[in-house]
């Protein structure tokens, strides 16, 4: 068991609202992490701190480390850019770009380029067409699309349903090789059937991934986390297995929400 | 069965459409007629254009018009009537203005959509929109007395009110039409986009350069044609700047005449029902053309490739 | 390569912030020259006096005078007509095939050279209807110049209002004129009352339209009535610069009446901006 995130003491302000409260955890590698709790209770601006994106909210202040592969990222002299490309993010409003569905998963490789060792260094090259299509392709069949998308990769990414839009904002963040993934909560503007769809995939890319969900659905918690945790109103009150968080929660809150005894 | 109705000032049945009361038909017939009378009007300008060029297509010689490059109606005994120095003239000035403004018209537009704080946007926008309301002959003005000074310093021109001073002007007051349309173009790109680009560890300027530019696209071209339309139909400005020599050239530091320029000079001197006279009215016609394609081709550009979200 | 990626976006957007600038100092230059060369000369006299001596003397009396009248005319023809044809527009007709053609009508004839406007009041106004070179020419050929402003700019008000306030209204009842006269326009009129400000400041600083229709270059006294000859400010400055009798010497003059005509636009102008904000944030639109 090796910790891909460890938050320590983390506090999120907004102007005078004090949204997040201290939030100290650690994040399992290659596991299904959910966090959960009512609205309001913090756990989107928690996972947004994750990449910086509360960076983008004027007004937000945040304190505390958050630290990924024994860095703070919230140090002065580390590139969020490259944050952002290690961690990757899927929103709750599948959010393609009006492109062709190949650019759209070509898009992020293209900016960051190729790694490459020569002469000790680490140097950054353009992908070749080759390279690309590989990377697309690839993509698209970890994400559960290709099969679906593979005849009209020029067709606008706009043009496919929503749980097929999800897929394909997944299989552009897999394109720049994370390691670790967030959604919030991607699946609460799809129906039931393509929701289930990106349910299995989650739990697939946990071979390869660290994923950690937002979700308000506890059922979904249920179905596919290895862990969980419980968000309310700032503060993560309980975090454990998913099995015991919901069969045997050690906090009163806990199990007032898991109840149903809740908002 | 009937709905039972609360008697309220003796009316009880339901009211139906056809028997509006007078006031409601008195009131629509009224605003019909104010509409008409706009289409009206607005008909008319065409149609008046047309009335005064007609007679013109008899007088002159057609091809001559719109092929003759030398523009000298006012000699005594042989007025020669080529539309092509006028043309040049227009072209000149405004592609001239469009190669300064649209860079800088741009830049600004990006700045204020995507990087300027909300303080500053407070201020910037104000200054583009009053930017945008001065009145032409004030711009003439500047570019007569104050512009020409320093071109003449710079460049060491033939005549200080060459094609040079009325582009450089021109380009001024088209940055601010291309500034707010193309800004509410980049506005109505969604946020989540932008999210969804530096979420994928993109910079900033990527993310504008990939997502939002072509995304805003048609806007921004929408902008860009819009702006040199009204750069084509401009008179004071080009009257006051460009020195109104009507001998056909393409040097920038030299004199030209715009069409625009061409009818309110000529105007002055020409009489009622004469040649001149509606030579002129075709002259009127000819850019009424040109800037109705151009509107056209603005509203064409932004339907087709306008991006549904 | 994220060195590069980094310096490109500083790089650039440096030049962008330098593009906002030049535009900045653009304005900030015009105005500082018109002022400081028109302020030497501007004063009470200036403003109330007839000119005198071949415009190289006294003041702008007429000039302003007559751009007042023009403004006069402007409000009183296209703005009710302007405002009626957008509440028909919106409310009676919003999808028929006349309101489909109006608007590319009106957007069209946005952008006709306001020199084209000129030919048209000069045959109509002047000619035909045998109006003559008077005020009621150049007026009615500046209300129909800024007809399709003043039609845009009230249709996107009285459309900006949210049908929510319209079904409201009708399902209690209301007829149609009611709601429109109740609810749509009280919501509609700061737009719409912007929108005149802006459309009758277009109109002051007009000098083309003027020049086919008109506007004299210098007279001794107030037009008695709006078939009478008049001055205009945005000519005044033109003819002033361009063709008086000794160009150096009124100079000052020139910038005068340049300064006089920019603030009474611009102050409509900003008249116009402080409303919109103030009612934006009322109304929250």
């Amino acid at each position: 068991m090796m910790t891909a995130i460890h938050t320590d003491d983390l506090h999120v302000y907004f102007d005078k609202n004090h949204a997040l409260k201290g939030v100290s955890m650690d994040i399992e590698m290659n596991k299904v992490t959910a966090v959960i709790g009512p609205s309001g209770c913090g756990k989107s601006t928690f996972i947004r701190c994750i990449n910086r994106m509360n960076d983008l909210i004027p007004g937000c202040m945040v304190k505390g480390k958050v630290m990924v592969d024994g860095d703070d990222i919230n140090d002065d002299d580390v590139d969020v850019v490259d944050v952002r490309r290690r961690i990757g993010m899927v929103f709750q409003k599948p959010n393609p770009f009006p492109k062709s569905i190949y650019e759209n998963v070509a898009y992020g490789p293209r900016l960051h380029g190729v790694a490459e060792f020569a002469d000790g260094k680490v140097r950054r090259r353009k992908h070749t067409k080759k390279e690309l299509d590989e990377i697309v392709e690839h993509s698209l069949r970890r994400a559960a699309l290709w099969d679906e998308v593979k005849d009209r990769l020029e067709k606008s990414g706009t043009s496919l349903s929503g749980g097929q839009q999800q897929r394909l904002c997944i299989a552009r963040t897999l394109a720049v090789n994370p390691e670790i993934i967030l959604f919030d909560e991607p699946c609460s503007a799809l129906d039931p059937i393509a929701t289930a769809k990106i349910e299995d995939l989650l739990v697939d890319l946990k071979k390869d991934y660290t994923v950690v969900i937002v979700t308000h659905s506890m059922q979904q918690a249920a179905r596919i986390s290895d862990r969980t945790a419980f968000f309310y109103l700032g503060d993560l009150i309980e975090m454990g297995d998913t099995k015991q968080i919901f069969e045997r929660p050690q906090k009163e809150l806990t199990e007032q929400y898991i109840t149903g005894r809740m908002g | 069965m009937a709905l039972k109705l609360r008697k309220e000032g003796g009316r009880r049945k339901l009211r139906k459409n056809k028997h509006l009361p007078p006031r409601e038909k008195a009131i629509q017939l009224v605003l019909t007629l104010a509409t008409w009378s706009s289409v009206i009007a607005l008909a008319a300008v065409f149609g008046e254009l047309l009335l005064g060029a007609l007679p013109a297509f008899t007088a002159i010689n057609i091809i001559d018009f719109f092929t003759g490059t030398v523009w000298n109606p006012s000699h005594p005994l042989y007025p020669l009537y080529g539309i092509v120095p006028l043309f040049v003239g227009t072209m000149m000035v405004s592609f001239g203005a469009a190669l300064i403004a649209i860079p800088i018209g741009l830049g600004c537009s990006i700045w204020l959509a995507e990087l300027a704080s909300p303080r500053v946007k407070a201020i910037f926008k104000p200054a583009i929109e009053m930017l945008a309301g001065i009145p032409s002959v004030i711009f003439g003005f500047f570019a007569l007395v104050v512009l020409s000074e320093w071109i003449a310093v710079v460049f060491d021109p033939v005549t200080k009110l060459n094609a040079l001073n009325g582009a450089i002007m021109l380009a001024v007051m088209m940055v601010p039409i291309m500034v707010t349309v193309a800004e509410d173009a980049m506005n109505a790109v969604p946020m989540n986009l932008r999210e969804a680009s530096l979420a994928l560890g993109a910079t900033r300027w990527e993310t504008i350069r990939h997502v939002v530019v072509p995304a805003s696209l048609s806007g921004v071209v929408a902008a860009i044609v819009l702006a040199f339309g009204r750069a084509v139909g401009e008179t004071m400005t080009v009257l006051m700047a460009t020195g109104n020599a009507t001998l056909l050239h393409f040097d920038f530091l030299r004199s030209v005449q715009t069409m625009t320029a061409a009818i309110a000079i000529d105007f002055g001197e020409v009489e009622f029902g004469s040649e001149h006279y509606h030579v002129l009215f075709l002259v009127g016609l000819v850019l009424f053309i040109i800037t109705f394609v151009i509107n056209f081709l603005a509203e064409w550009v932004t339907r087709r490739y306008r991006e549904e979200y | 390569m994220m060195l590069n990626r980094r310096a490109t976006e500083i790089a650039v957007f440096s030049m962008f912030r330098g593009c906002a600038l030049l535009v900045v100092l653009a304005l900030v230059v015009l105005l500082g020259y018109i002022a400081t060369g028109g302020l030497e000369r501007l004063s009470i006299e200036f403003l109330t006096e007839m000119p005198r001596r071949a415009n190289t003397q006294g003041g702008i009396l007429p000039a302003i005078v007559g751009t007042f009248y023009l403004m006069l005319i402007v409000l009183s023809i296209s703005v009710p007509i302007g405002v009626m044809s957008a509440i028909y527009l919106v409310e009676y007709e919003q999808s028929s095939w006349m309101g489909r053609v109006f608007k590319l009508a009106v957007y069209n004839l946005a952008g006709v050279p306001s020199i084209v406007y000129g030919l048209l009041g000069l045959s109509i106004f002047v000619a035909f209807l045998g109006l003559g070179f008077s005020l009621i020419s150049a007026g009615l050929t500046l209300s129909i110049m800024t007809l399709p402003l003043m039609i845009s700019s009230a249709r996107e008000a009285i459309a900006a209002v949210p049908s929510t306030v319209r079904e409201a209204s009708y399902a209690l009842g209301a007829t149609k004129w009611q709601t429109i006269w109740h609810h749509v326009l009280p919501y509609a009129l700061p737009g719409i009352f912007t929108g005149i400000i802006l459309s009758v400041s277009r109109a002051a600083g007009e000098t083309a339209p003027l020049m086919l229709t008109g506007v004299a270059m210098s007279l001794q006294r107030l037009p008695d009535s709006f078939f009478d000859s008049f001055m205009a400010l945005p000519y005044h400055v033109f003819y002033m610069a361009t063709q008086s009798s000794d160009l150096l010497a009124t100079r000052p003059i020139q910038y005068a009446t340049a300064l006089v005509l920019l603030l009474l636009v611009l102050g409509m102008n900003l008249v116009a901006i402080v409303l919109r904000k103030r009612y934006r944030d009322k109304y929250r639109w």
